[in-house]
Order: structure tokens, then sequence, then C-alpha cells
């Protein structure tokens, strides 16, 4: 009966560096291949669920407001976040991260009109997307303080019900940007950054990368120190992609990694199934100024558009689906503390950086 | 039934006729509605947070003033729990500072703990007895506060007998460890299902770390304590209360029994189980017990200085101990008493 199931303690890091998920948690007996084949199964509806349509359709009043001023953001012609509109002249916020290319907003009325990005704070993650020639209706941002812990709050989808229900989890605060990590220790030697030792169940030990190995270049960046290493790693983001030039026994050979979290360094592949455990997440999920977390399970392509308490005022946005018990919103006041700096083009992107946040090279 | 419905929801939600009917068989597994009378009894708040559905604005607005009200008390009573490298959660229960977690957080009898109040500030403490089987543990703070102080803040045991599918209920814990400048974080839920003794299942979502936390009722009595969860969203599960209710003593006085869920302990002998005593008529190569150097022929008189009348109880006393303890064991070998010391194994690791 307890095949499947994941014990949810967690383990420090023998390193004393972080937490990680730990050597007590067991997965049953069952391969961690078959655990990950089954991410894919979708949850049964429940008509016990709190998020039963039942319940859901108790706030229609709710979010009915705030479905109007809520979009659809595509990028080549699939949904990749919702938009909130700011202001009715086709000026619409959408989170970052998640656009590429022939951005295009859907309409309620069925409209589809193609979206050019005025700007981007990155801080947020943050988009500005304007549509030409719009007429849409601007959210009304609540000004009062920000619902306590335990209040209702519900993500409006641009369709009459709430998409999903929730409740504010936590006070607002500062959320850390998680730090990406190979997993090796570096010395100094004179032929360049050496390893001295492969951290266990780490991105370089997967990717086998050995003691004794000069890294050479990490991606495009040419490395001959130890400092040069950790800092081309740490500009990259977890789960990303990077191609070592390495040099073994004096002959050169090239390794690809996946980077890790340095917050389960020692514990990845247990920190991987705990964090996909549920559906997935959003690929930038930390590093906001200010954050509330609510336990509203959402779509990473939910993300971007407004957040109502009971009463309806767009309290924010969502901004991120941070893992199986949290997403994040940025709360109104930070929104419009930073929309006028969008507006004056501040934050202007040209092209090529609309491409660089779309994760191409 | 429909109609009943229709008149609290008005004339305007007609055109959801669809979904309307959908919501009125829903209600039809609740108590036999019958008139308007009885569906305004229906959505109480105590109904509601019973399993009925909530239908206004107004509804919810209760929902959530009970909620905010609970979560005042709860979040203060709510532990991170630290015993070695495990990280967990756990909730004060009584004035002493007993701590309810889960087994698989609390590891063994005697060791040292670290809890971490509400508000950051940290503890001594030491871990109790646990119900390995049932993942159900205890800790105590060990601390007094400066002031001597013995009136921890706690929460109040439910029951889980009276817990039923549909009901709203409250978690919180410590999603990925204590984190500083951020509080025990809460989630609400509903009941989904309760398998008899063992574990209640809810869709307050947990994830690592969370291990050990309560799940509270809507009036803040703690009716389980997380333990595990499946993929998908719905399968959270926690241990009912009344299994520490009914087991309190043994876990107050240190005693640790049962083993993980997951894991079968083993020391590789054979034997009739009908046999008046336990006579070994098998030994099983590179197992615990052919390391130990068991043949086949002896006679198991003692566990851990405890008589072994007969194959089967042996078998209950390997099923006691968690893989990787070590048990002593006097044997009868002709006319000689041996004494040997094995290490019990995990069959299925």
């Amino acid at each position: 009966m307890i095949r499947g199931f994941v014990f949810v303690g967690c383990v420090i890091a023998g390193f004393g560096i972080d937490m990680t998920f730990g050597s007590r948690a067991s997965f049953g007996d069952e391969p961690a291949s078959g655990f990950l084949r089954r991410l894919s199964r979708l949850d049964a509806p429940s008509e016990n669920s709190r998020s039963h349509e039942s319940v859901r359709f108790a706030f229609r009043d709710v979010v009915s407001s705030a479905t109007r001023s809520t979009v659809r953001v595509l990028a080549n012609g699939t949904q990749v976040a919702l938009g909130t509109v700011v202001h009715a002249d086709g000026l619409v916020l959408t989170k970052a991260s998640e656009l590429k290319e022939d951005v295009v907003c859907a309409l309620r009325d069925g409209r589809r009109l193609p979206a050019k990005i005025v700007g981007i704070s990155h801080d947020h993650d943050l988009a500005l997307l304007k549509l030409e020639k719009a007429k849409l209706i601007a959210v009304q941002w609540a000004d009062g303080d920000l619902p306590e812990v335990g209040a209702w709050l519900a993500t409006a989808s641009g369709t009459e019900d709430a998409r999903a229900i929730g409740i504010v989890s936590a006070l607002p605060r500062r959320s850390a940007m998680p730090v990406a990590v190979l997993g090796i220790q570096l010395q100094a030697t004179r032929q360049g950054a050496q390893v001295l030792l492969v951290i266990a169940d780490s991105s370089a030990s997967r990717a086998r990368v050995q003691k004794g190995d000069i890294v050479v270049r990490v991606g495009a960046t040419e490395v001959s120190t130890p400092d040069e290493v950790t800092r081309a790693i740490q500009s990259r983001q977890p789960g990303d992609q990077v191609t070592l030039a390495i040099r073994r026994n004096g002959k050169p050979t090239t390794i690809t990694a996946t980077l890790g979290n340095r917050q389960y360094l020692g514990n990845q592949v247990q920190s991987e199934i705990m964090e996909t455990l549920g559906g997935p997440l959003s690929k930038r999920r930390g590093g906001f100024p200010s954050v509330l977390q609510h336990d509203t399970v959402l779509r990473p392509r939910d993300c971007g558009g407004p957040v109502v308490d009971i009463d309806g005022n767009v309290i924010g946005i969502n901004i991120a689906r941070v893992s199986r018990v949290a997403s994040f919103a940025i709360p109104a006041k930070e929104i419009t503390a930073v929309l006028p700096e969008l507006l004056s083009g501040k934050y202007a992107v040209s092209d090529v950086a609309v491409d660089q946040i779309s994760g191409r090279p | 039934m429909v109609s009943g419905c229709s008149v609290t929801r008005g004339n305007r939600l007609g055109a959801f006729a669809t979904c309307w009917l959908a919501c009125a068989m829903v209600l039809g597994v609740w108590p036999p509605i019958t008139g308007a009378a009885e569906e305004a009894a229906a959505s109480s708040l105590e109904a509601i947070f019973a399993g009925a559905t909530p239908v206004s604005v107004s509804d919810l607005r209760a929902m959530q003033q009970q909620i905010q009200e609970i979560s005042k008390k709860v979040i203060p009573c709510t532990v991170g729990v630290r015993v070695g490298h495990a990280h967990g959660s756990g909730v004060i229960v009584n004035k002493e500072g007993y701590v309810l977690t889960a087994a698989h957080v609390a590891g063994r009898p005697g060791e040292r703990a670290i809890l971490i109040l509400h508000d950051g500030q940290q503890v001594r403490g030491e871990t109790l007895g646990m119900h390995r089987t049932l993942d159900a543990g205890m800790v105590r703070i060990t601390e007094m506060r400066t002031t001597n102080r013995i009136d921890w803040p706690h929460a109040p045991l439910g029951t889980s007998a009276k817990v039923a599918p549909g009901q709203w209920c409250l978690a919180t814990g410590h999603p990925g460890g204590v984190q500083p400048g951020r509080e025990p974080i809460l989630r609400v839920g509903r009941v989904l299902s309760i398998k008899d003794d063992a574990s209640i299942t809810t869709d307050c979502t947990l994830i690592g770390g969370d291990s050990g936390g309560p799940l509270f009722d809507i009036d803040g009595r703690v009716i389980g304590i997380h333990s595990r969860i499946g993929n998908p969203l719905t399968i959270n599960l926690h241990v009912p209360i009344d299994t520490y209710r009914r087991e309190w003593d043994r876990l107050a006085a240190g005693d640790a029994w049962g083993h993980t869920p997951g894991v079968q302990p083993y020391m590789g002998v054979r034997g009739k189980r009908d046999a008046s005593t336990a006579k070994i008529a098998q030994v099983t190569p590179d197992s615990p017990a052919a390391a130990s150097g068991i043949q086949p022929g002896d006679v198991i008189v003692k566990f851990n200085d405890v008589a072994v009348t007969d194959f089967g109880s042996l078998i209950e006393f390997v099923n006691n101990e968690q893989p990787g303890t070590h048990v002593r064991l006097q044997i009868r070998r002709g006319d000689e008493l041996l004494r040997v010391e094995l290490e019990i194994g995990d069959l299925r690791s």
C-alpha cells in the first residue's frame, strides 16, 4: 500500500552548506524511474476536493471583475501565460520568462492581437506588452493592505470560472534567487582550475566530471581560475544545460551537465523527484523582491494574470508556480511602483533581448 | 432538490443549469435535502466545513473568517523539528511541551532534537517513542525558557474517528525546511478518504520538510500528522491522531516499535510456524543470520532478553525491528546456550 509514496522529511547535506531532502526518506520499493513515469498521470477529480468545480463556482462573483481584465498570452500559437490588463490602451503585464517570439494575446471576445514587448523588469519577471488598437478594461488595483494569512485568493482566467483557488500561506517576504551549482570543488593550479572533489549525487557526478579534470571553458566563457568557473556557473539557472570544455590527462574533452540547485546539493535525484511531484513548475520561481505565498494549484501557464481577494480586489499578479505546495504572487504595491518605470521606457528591450529571455542562445 | 437549491442561488443562475445539476448530484450524497428550510440549514458554516458546498460569497467570507481565526492559534503551536540530519515539522500538544511528529523524523528514541518555534526561536528537546509502522513519533521539549515557563503554546487533540470525507481541514509545517523570516506555512484542503487506523488522505498539499507537521480540523484540533505523499496533488497522507491517543503512554515512555513502511525486516531463517519452539530449519545464505553463525537445528530462546515461545513469535519480533538495528539472541544448540548479536536486514533493499 505504500508503493510510490515519498516520506516528506528532509535532511541537511553532509557538506554543512545547504538543506536538502534526505537519507531517511524512502521511495518504498519502487525505482525512481517508475515513479517518474507516472508523473504525467492526471489527478483524479473528486467531488470532495477543495478545488472541485462546485466550490470554484462560488467564486464566480469574486473573479468576475478581474476576469474582464485577463487575457491569455500565446507564443508560437500555444498559451504560455495569462496577462493582466493595466491600461485601457492595450497595455498588459505578463510573466516575462515564459515569453518567446511571436507573442499574441487572446482576448475574451475571441480576438487575437499581436503584442510588442515594451519593457521587462527582470527583478519581478514582469514584461509589459502593448497591443495595437485595442480597447481593453484595466484592472483596479487593491489599495488597502494585503490579505492576511488564511484569506481566500482566486485566480482569474479569462473565462467566468475562477481558474483556481487557494489561501494566503504566509506573510509577504523576499524570495531568494536559487543558485546554480555543478557540485565540484576546485583548486587553482598552474594548468588552471582543477577539480579537487566531485560531490556525490550532483550534476557534476552525473555528467561524469572526474577528480583531476582541468576546466577550460564554461559554455563560451574561457576560465582559468576557480572563481571564474564559479562565476560562470552562477550566472546560469538551476536546470540549465552547460557545456564544459575539460582537459583530462592532457587530452581535451567536452562534457554537458544539467546544473543543480545549491539548496539540494548532494541529493539531486531525490530533490528533483520531490520538486516534480504534483506537476510542472515555473522555470523562474525565485529572486523576487516581495512575494505573497499562497497554496493555489497553478500550472506555469496560469501565471501572469490577476489574483483577487474575497472582495474581488486585485491584490497582485501570479508570478510563479514554485513547488507542490506554493505559488507566488507579486503584491499590487510592487506592481504599481514598477509600472511607471516600465511605461517610461527605462526597461525597454530590443528584439535581441527578447530572444535572450526566451532562453535561446 | 434542485428547486430547493435554486432558492438560494437566484434566477440569474438559470444559464448554468448543466453545472448546477452536477452540483445537485454532488449534494445528493450528503444528508437528503428536501426543501428550502433544510437547504438554508445545510449551508450553515458548520455544514459547509463538514462538506456541504459553499454557494455564495457570504459563505466563503464566513469560511475565511474561521480559517483566519484558527490559523492565528495553530501557527504558533507548529514547530520545526531537527534530529541529526533529519528536518521535519511537529506540533506542541500540551503545556509541558510534548511534540507530535512523524516516526521517520524522530528517528529513534533518546536522540537530541532541536525544535524551532514559529518565531524562529530554537529550543532543545529529545526524541521519545515511535510507532514506525504507522509513522507516529513523539518528541519532548527539554528546555525551560528563561522564566522557567512550561506553558508552551499548544494545540488540543481532536479525534480522527470522527473525521469524514469532504470535511475541510488546515495543514501547517515547514515545507523545504525551516527558513529564516518565514513562519510555518498554512494550507487548506479537504479530507478525501480515511483508511482504517492507518492514514487520512487530504488535498492539503505537502512536500519535503512538512513531515510530522499537524493537520487540524476547522476548530483547530489536531486530527493528523503529515507523513507521506504520492504524485497526485490529492495524495497527501497523515497519521490519524487516534494512533497517538491510543499509544500515548508507550510513545511518551520512549518505546520504539514496528518498521518503516516499504522495508521488510528479516534475519534469514526458516522454521515451522506451528512447532512448539523457534527451531531453525534453514538459514538463508548471505543473510544476517548466516553472518552471525546461526545454524539449522538451533533453537532461538530469547530475542533481546525476551523469551521466544515459538517460530511465529520470532517472526513478530523481527517484524517489529527496523532494518539496521542490532538485536541480541540467545540460542540453544544441543546442550549449549549461545549468545549472538546480529543486524536486522531489509529484504527489499
